[in-house]
Parts: structure tokens; sequence; C-alpha cells
């Protein structure tokens, strides 16, 4: 019974940030923001139900519900909102939803697919861990604030493009707050990165598996992915790069970010099965 | 990683191998030989690659030890090369960061000052009012002399960058500790059964200095779920080597920590065969009766066996002998989730060959079943009723045992990397010098990172000390 209540509710939260980023694009192909006043209650609206879902699916398996990818797609994609909304409302601006929202749009459509299950299945041994929590919520935490950053890099990217005065030019935030906001961004998710995806997971696998770092697939696109966003803080903190050069590194980083989290899974073998 | 002096002359082989652009070269490899170690399976022989890839890709493959990526020579070179790189340029901005950490250039002049990042000017005033405006917006400034000013916040920012790159040379030499001195076995234990060493991927043994005894081994499973399991459990008894014994629960995710070995529960089996080599002390009870006999009757004989055994058969020649050959704990025969089936096998010596062999059943006793049915002369009369063959629960456990030497090093640089990450990106220096000269005052400031929000803070300073001192005038 609880189960079918929390699908519902995710599928209905992701009925709802697919209709808020349709009115966000809506919006901003008119040029108005009254509309994506709409979007963003709409927005908040199904993060009400995500979380309402991921309190009663964790109460039923009486666990942080992150322990397949059903669970932690809609707790990843939760985060994404949440940051979301506070860049949103930091920077007045409506723009962000054009490029934040597709990241969320598309995580929450790949966990409803009917070949992602979407059982409660009591925990195997392997998981039954606070090292897994703390692993997983670090980890996301950490990627939901490099989706930010790629969603003002790309506006950055975009934003250069756009002729001065021109419709996107005008509506956009000026490049320099983009720059500062990609920074900020990835200044905050990386330390939480490192510590939950790297270091939590490293002291969980030495609990679980022995070793602290075997090599699997998903270990070292993480530390792949890390070493690309070091890279961002190198070349922008010590070299003083700024704007277009960072803000590829800063999209790059993410989509690196991704295929950590669905292409090693669909594409390569390891140990990291079940997420 | 990275230097910040700048040298105008041709770089030498030390500028060259502390340069970022060096360091980033490394970078680069080192990711293209880890992507490769994820595409490419590992840890194969030759010959698994050689019906999957073309052979030009086998030849790479068999070069540069792509099937083993992460210990190949190039791997660990590049590493190496990478760490090269970290020390390099770590000696080489030492002794600046520590200048610009703790000696910084406090007394500056006009030039210094046009060069800092953030500039102003204030006229007709003095310098006490100007310190006592810092002061007030919380900022407090010493005085160097009577021309100068200067104060500074949250120097250890410097050190941030530092920090994180001692970590990773930490972390790489934990790496290097791991690798080379690190072992890496598995036990395998039959209930009551005990060892002192671990088999090493090698076939080698390695001492534990302890011994461990497997008291019981139980997998539950859930009760909605029957298929899915709940827990391994491992119950051992650990006896030092100069302690005394206690026991431990070694479950998934709860490895035993001991004498510098992680002990974690990493798989089980059914209890296949146990061959004379077993720790096991593999002994069997062979109830001897004559088939079909009433259950009252005495058995003929009763033997402790062990694998080598002779059994006596009354009636034969000395050329006929019937050797214990093999204890199975579990003779799979069908469906692996049966129950454990103990079993012995009896092999029957011809004039000094193996002629045909038995197998007896514990579960199953009279079932005394020949491997060659023309020769079933001497069993078909007996009965055969055995004992005491493995555990009830028909498993064994296999723990791993890992000693890696590498860990404390490992968890120091985890520990500092965090610090130096949280000072390189939190932990922003600022600093503020007030130089006068022909009776205007030169403010400069230098801070890591937003220079606009700084630039504004002493702006409203600058702005209140001015208002102060217009105040007074009216």
């Amino acid at each position: 019974m609880n189960q079918l209540i929390d699908v519902n509710l995710f599928y209905g939260a992701f009925i709802c940030y697919g209709v808020s980023m349709v009115i966000y694009f809506l919006s901003f192909w008119k040029r108005t923001g009254k509309l994506a006043v709409a979007g963003n209650m709409i927005l908040l609206f199904g993060l009400i139900m995500q979380i309402i879902g991921l309190v009663i699916r964790g109460t039923a398996a009486q666990f942080m519900p992150i322990t397949n990818i059903y669970e932690s797609l809609n707790f990843f994609s939760a985060v994404i909102v949440i940051f979301f909304l506070f860049v949103e409302w930091k920077f007045a601006n409506r723009v962000f939803g054009v490029f934040i929202l597709p990241v969320v749009f598309l995580l929450m459509a790949f966990s409803s697919l009917p070949s992602t299950s979407k059982e409660i299945v009591p925990l195997i041994p392997a998981l039954q861990s606070q090292w897994l929590v703390w692993h997983v919520v670090l980890s996301f935490i950490g990627e939901a604030a490099f989706a930010v950053a790629f969603g003002s890099g790309l506006m950055y990217l975009f934003r250069e493009k756009a002729k001065e005065g021109s419709f996107p030019a005008r509506i956009f935030p000026d490049l320099k707050t983009l720059d500062t906001l990609t920074y900020r961004a990835i200044a905050i998710g990386f330390p939480i990165f490192t510590l939950g995806a790297l270091i939590f997971g490293a002291v969980w696998a030495k609990y679980a598996w022995g070793d602290y770092w075997s090599w699997d697939p998903k270990e070292t696109w993480a530390l792949i992915n890390w070493i690309v966003y070091a890279l961002f803080l190198h070349v922008r903190v010590i070299r003083g790069w700024r704007g277009r050069a960072t803000a590829w590194i800063a999209v790059i980083g993410f989509l690196t970010t991704m295929f950590t989290l669905f292409g090693v899974n669909y594409l390569l073998s390891g140990l990291h099965s079940y997420a | 990683m990275l230097s910040t002096i700048e040298r105008e002359k041709s770089p030498g082989t030390i500028d060259t191998l502390s340069s970022i652009q060096f360091g980033l070269v490394v970078l680069v490899a080192i990711i293209f030989v880890a992507v490769i170690g994820t595409i490419i399976p590992q840890g194969h022989s030759l010959d698994y690659y050689q019906d999957k890839y073309w052979p030009f890709i086998v030849i790479l493959i068999k070069v540069f030890r792509f099937n083993f990526a992460y210990t190949s020579p190039l791997f660990i070179g590049l590493l190496g090369l990478f760490g090269l790189n970290l020390i390099l340029c770590s000696v080489k901005r030492f002794p600046l960061l520590l200048k610009t950490t703790f000696h910084p250039n406090t007394v500056p002049d006009h030039d210094s000052i046009s060069s800092m990042p953030i500039r102003f000017t204030l006229e007709n005033i003095s310098l006490e009012k100007i310190e006592y405006g810092f002061l007030h917006a919380g900022f407090p400034l010493k005085k160097l002399d009577s021309n100068c000013l200067f104060g500074e916040k949250k120097r250890l920012g410097y050190l941030g960058a530092s920090i994180v790159h001692i970590s990773i040379l930490i972390l790489l030499a934990g790496g290097i500790v791991s690798l080379a001195s690190g072992k890496r076995g598995e036990i395998a234990l039959e209930n009551g059964a005990r060892t002192s060493t671990a088999t090493l991927q090698d076939g080698s043994s390695l001492p534990l200095g302890f011994t461990v005894r497997l008291d019981s081994f139980a997998v539950k499973f859930y009760e909605k779920y029957p298929d899915r399991p709940k827990s391994y459990t491992s119950s051992v008894t650990i006896t030092p080597s100069d302690g005394s014994p206690f026991e431990k629960s070694i479950r998934v995710n709860h490895p035993l920590i001991f004498n510098g070995f992680t002990v974690y529960q990493s798989s089980y089996g059914n209890s296949g065969m146990v061959s004379e080599s077993s720790s096991v002390s593999d002994s069997v009870k062979v109830e001897v009766k004559l088939k079909n006999a009433a259950e009252t009757m005495p058995p003929l004989a009763v033997l402790d066996m062990t694998v080598g055994s002779e059994f006596p058969v009354p009636g034969l020649g000395d050329s006929v002998r019937v050797i214990l050959s093999e204890i199975h704990r579990d003779l799979r025969m069908g469906d692996p989730s049966d129950k454990a089936n103990p079993a012995v096998k009896l092999d029957v010596i011809i004039n000094g060959k193996l002629s045909w062999s038995v197998y007896a059943f514990q579960n199953f006793p009279g079932l005394n079943m020949p491997m060659n049915p023309n020769s079933n002369l001497v069993f078909s009369m007996l009965d055969l009723r055995i004992s005491g063959v493995g555990s009830s629960s028909g498993y064994y456990t296999i723990l791993g045992v890992v000693r890696d030497r590498g860990l404390p090093l490992m968890a120091i640089g985890a520990f500092f990397i965090m610090v130096g990450l949280f000072f390189s990106l939190y932990i922003r220096p600022q600093r503020i010098w007030v130089f006068k000269e022909n009776d205007k005052y030169f403010i400069g400031a230098q801070v890591k990172g937003d220079t606009e929000s700084f630039s504004n803070f002493i702006k409203i300073i600058i702005k209140n000390i001015s208002n102060d001192k217009n105040r007074e005038k009216k």
C-alpha cells in the first residue's frame, strides 16, 4: 500500500517537473516572467510531493531511500530542485529554469521508465551500512551543486554568444554573475563530493570489501570526475582563467558526472552494480 | 603543482618537471590509461583478449599491460611523474609560500601599492583616524611606523592549496605502501575448523599471527524474499599467539580488524570435497551391518576412518583392498538448494589397480551406490551407515584477509585533503596596507578570491572615515 503511494507521488513529481519545465521554456520564449511564476509554483508542488514520497518510502523501508537507482534519482533530483530554487531566489532570475530543469526532467524520466525497478526490497548485507547513507547522500549533494554549475556554465556560453542588447542578453544574468555562480557551485560541490564520493566511498569499501580502492570502473570514473573539477579550480584560482574556458570545464565536468552515474552502470561492468 | 613564479629564461629540466603544463599532461595521460582500464576487462590472461579484439589492440594490451592497467608500469610510472611534479612544485614554491603567509612585505611603498588589485587614496586626515576607522569596522591595523599601517586576516588560507597537494602526495605514498606491502588472501573454513594462515592469490600461505576458528556460519534470508540474503555471519574465535582467545561475529560491513589484518565476510558456499590437506579433522564413523539385518542387531564393525584408511572386508584375500578415498561434506547431485548431502567414496583396488568405487551417503543409509554396477559384489551384502561428516548447515565460509600498511597514510591524506580544501576554498586571506606619501594616504589591499566584495568593504570604511572627517569639520 505504502509503496503505491510513494511511487505515485514520484510520478506526480515527475509530471510537475515536466509541466514546470515546459512553462519555463514558454516563459523564456514569450519573454515574460509571469508564466515562470506559475512554473515555479508547480515545481515547488512537485518537490513537496517528492519529499513526502521519500519520507514515506524511507519509513516503509526503514532506511534512507537511496539504495537503488530509482530512489537515488528521486533523491538526486529533489536536491537539484532545492538548489535551483535557491539560485533562482538569490539571483531573482527566471532563466536558470530553462537550463537546469531539463536535467531534473531527464533524471526523473529515467527513474520513471518501466524498466527501472520501483519495488522496495530489503537490503542485501553489503548495503546495510551507515557509510552507504553518507556516501550516497553527500555524493548527490555534491553532484547537485555540479548540476547548478552545469546550468550556469551553459548559460554563460549562450549569453556570451548573444549580442549585447539582444533578447537573450537582456534577460540573462550578466557574464560575471554567471561565472561567479559557476565557481561558487563547484567550490561548494567539490569538497562535498570529495568527502562523500571518494573518502566515504573508500571507507565503506574498506568495511564491506576489505579494500578502500579497487579500481572498479565507478571508482575510476568518480576519480576522473574529481580530476576534472580539480582542474577547474586550478585554472580559475591559480591561473586566473575566467569565462568561456571555465564554463566549458563545468559543462564537461557534469557530463563526466552523468557518465559516472549512468554510463558506468550500463556500458561498463563492476562492483557498483546496484547503483 | 603550480608555480606562480614567472621566469623569462628558457626553462630547465626541474622547471619543466615542476610546471603546471607538465602536471596537466601527466594528469591527462593518467586519465587516459584509467579510462582504458575501465573499458578493457581487467585481470585476464592475453588469450582472453585474442578472441575479442583486433590483433593490433591485443599487441597494445600486451605491450602496455592494459589487462592489469592500474598496476602496469606505465600507470605506476605516470603516477610517479605526477608525484614528482607535486613534490618539485611544492618544494619550489615553499619559500615563497612561507614568506607570503608568515612574513609578508608589511612595509609598502608607492610602487607595491599601485600594483595591488584594490587601491584607494585618502587626503587630509590623520593616520590615527584611519586606524580607528578600520578598527571600528572590525579590521584592526597595526602601526608599523608613523607613515604605515598594516593589517591582515585569515592568512592560513594561503596554505590551503599546499595542504591539498601534500595530502595528495601522502595518498600516493599510501598507495605505494599498499601496493608494495599489501597482502590479500582468503580463508575458507568449515564449522569447527581452524587456521592460522590465509591463502594468498598466488597460492602461498600468509601467517596471521593468530588462529581463527569457525564456531558457526549462518546465512539468513528475508522471510518475504526467500532468495534475498539478509545476513552472512561467521562466528569465530580468535586466539592470538600471545593472548587470550576472544569471540567475534564477522558480518558483511562488520569486519574484524586485528593484528594489522582486516578479516571480512567475503563469500560462502556449500561444502564440497574435503581433501587430505584440509585443515578439518576429516574423520568419519562407518557402521557396517549386514543388509536387511534387523535394526536391533549389532553392527559387524564400527570404524573411525579418515581419507586413506583401509576398509576391512571380511573374506577377501590380500589382492583386494578397499580404501576410503574421499569424504564429501556435501556431494552435489541435483538442486543446489537441497540440504547438504554428506557422503564417502570407497575405492576397491584389485591387484594394485583401481577397479571400481562405491559411494555411501549419510542421509541415505543402505544406499551404497557402486560406480560400476557389474562389480557390486561385496557391497550388495553390506549396509554402510556413515555419520559425523561435515556440519549440519552444509556451508563453509570464505573470509577475505587484507593486510594494508598504507591505510594510516591514506587516512591521514584523506583528512588533510579535506582540511586543505576547506582552507583553500573558504578561508580567504585579506591584507590591507596604508602608506603615507606627500600628505596623501595610499590604501592598498589584497584578497584571495572575491576582490569586488572586499573592495566594497574597504570603500564603505573609507566613506565612513571621510564622513566622520566632514562631520568634525562642520
